[in-house]
């Protein structure tokens, strides 16, 4: 009985020092005196700087179908020079070049008049 | 919210406005890739729990003691908002409030921040879970067991300090 008793009693202890704690972490510190008036402004100046996206343009597209179109130009009088065109195959390898080099000079012909 | 939240978490106003900041820039790197599944506070309290665990683990390296809110020299005990009382009742307060801090800073990083998160920032389970990543049972397991390591730290300081007491007067 007298054990039970206080068993009771420090629960009630317990319990009543339970709610004092409680109500201790529930105190919100008052922390308006750390913060600097600048505070804003010091974190706005650690912020990386984004670096600026280049736009100018490479034309690197139309450098490498002129070269090409230079290639296929001296493929096509290498080939012709060497007498290629008197077999059937040569004929026709010859005629694919052709057509790969006017289609070629005809996309860069009208290129600027497509970009206006 | 980020500055008081971490002045209980990390139990000093050292290196504060660092932290703070910290808080906010990870908070600015993070937002492009934020999607809203939950609300920018709970991913802010994300963020301020893992600064804090950051500063104690830079404490533990640099062999820094635990530091007491209550030997700050700026006063904790003043920086809670106390209800008007007489000036006995107050100064009572303070000290309980203190010896809280104290034992506060004694525990472990998680059960701290579900401490502080719940009874300060009065955040929900759901809310707490989702700021540190576990589950709502980790959580009330972590309160549970942080409530109960800061009364038995009390009374243990308590019972020193009325032992010592009885061996000075006899």
């Amino acid at each position: 009985m007298g054990s039970e008793r206080m068993s009771e009693e420090q629960l009630l202890r317990e319990k009543s020092l339970d709610e004092r704690v409680a109500g201790a972490l529930e105190q919100v510190p008052d922390v308006a005196g750390l913060i600097p008036e600048d505070f804003a402004a010091r974190v706005a100046g650690r912020v990386p700087v984004k670096k600026s996206v280049s736009v100018t343009p490479t034309h690197y597209g139309r450098w490498v179908m002129l070269v090409c179109g230079v290639v296929l130009l001296v493929v096509m009088v290498g080939l012709a020079s060497i007498g290629m065109m008197r077999s059937t195959f040569g004929i026709l390898f010859e005629w694919f070049l052709c057509v790969q080099f006017l289609v070629l000079a005809f996309w860069l012909g009208t290129r600027r008049w497509r970009e206006g | 919210m980020v500055f008081r939240t971490l002045y209980r978490l990390t139990g000093s106003k050292e290196h504060l406005e660092d932290l703070a900041q910290e808080v906010f820039l990870r908070l600015y790197k993070a937002l492009p890739s934020f999607r809203g599944e939950s609300l920018v506070s709970t991913y802010l309290y994300r963020i301020t729990v893992n600064v804090a665990q950051n500063e104690w683990k830079r404490r533990r390296r640099t062999d820094q003691p635990l530091v007491s809110i209550s030997d700050d020299t700026s006063a904790w005990e003043d920086r809670l908002q106390h209800p008007d009382r007489n000036a006995e009742q107050q100064m009572e307060e303070r000290e309980f409030a203190g010896l809280v801090e104290e034992q506060l800073q004694r525990l472990s990083g998680v059960e701290r921040s579900v401490l502080v998160l719940y009874h300060q920032e009065e955040r929900s389970y759901e809310q707490i879970a989702e700021a540190l990543a576990m589950p709502i049972g980790t959580i009330r397991t972590h309160l549970h067991r942080g409530r109960k390591k800061l009364r038995e730290g009390i009374q243990a300081v308590r019972e020193l300090e009325r032992r010592a007491s009885w061996a000075v007067n006899g």
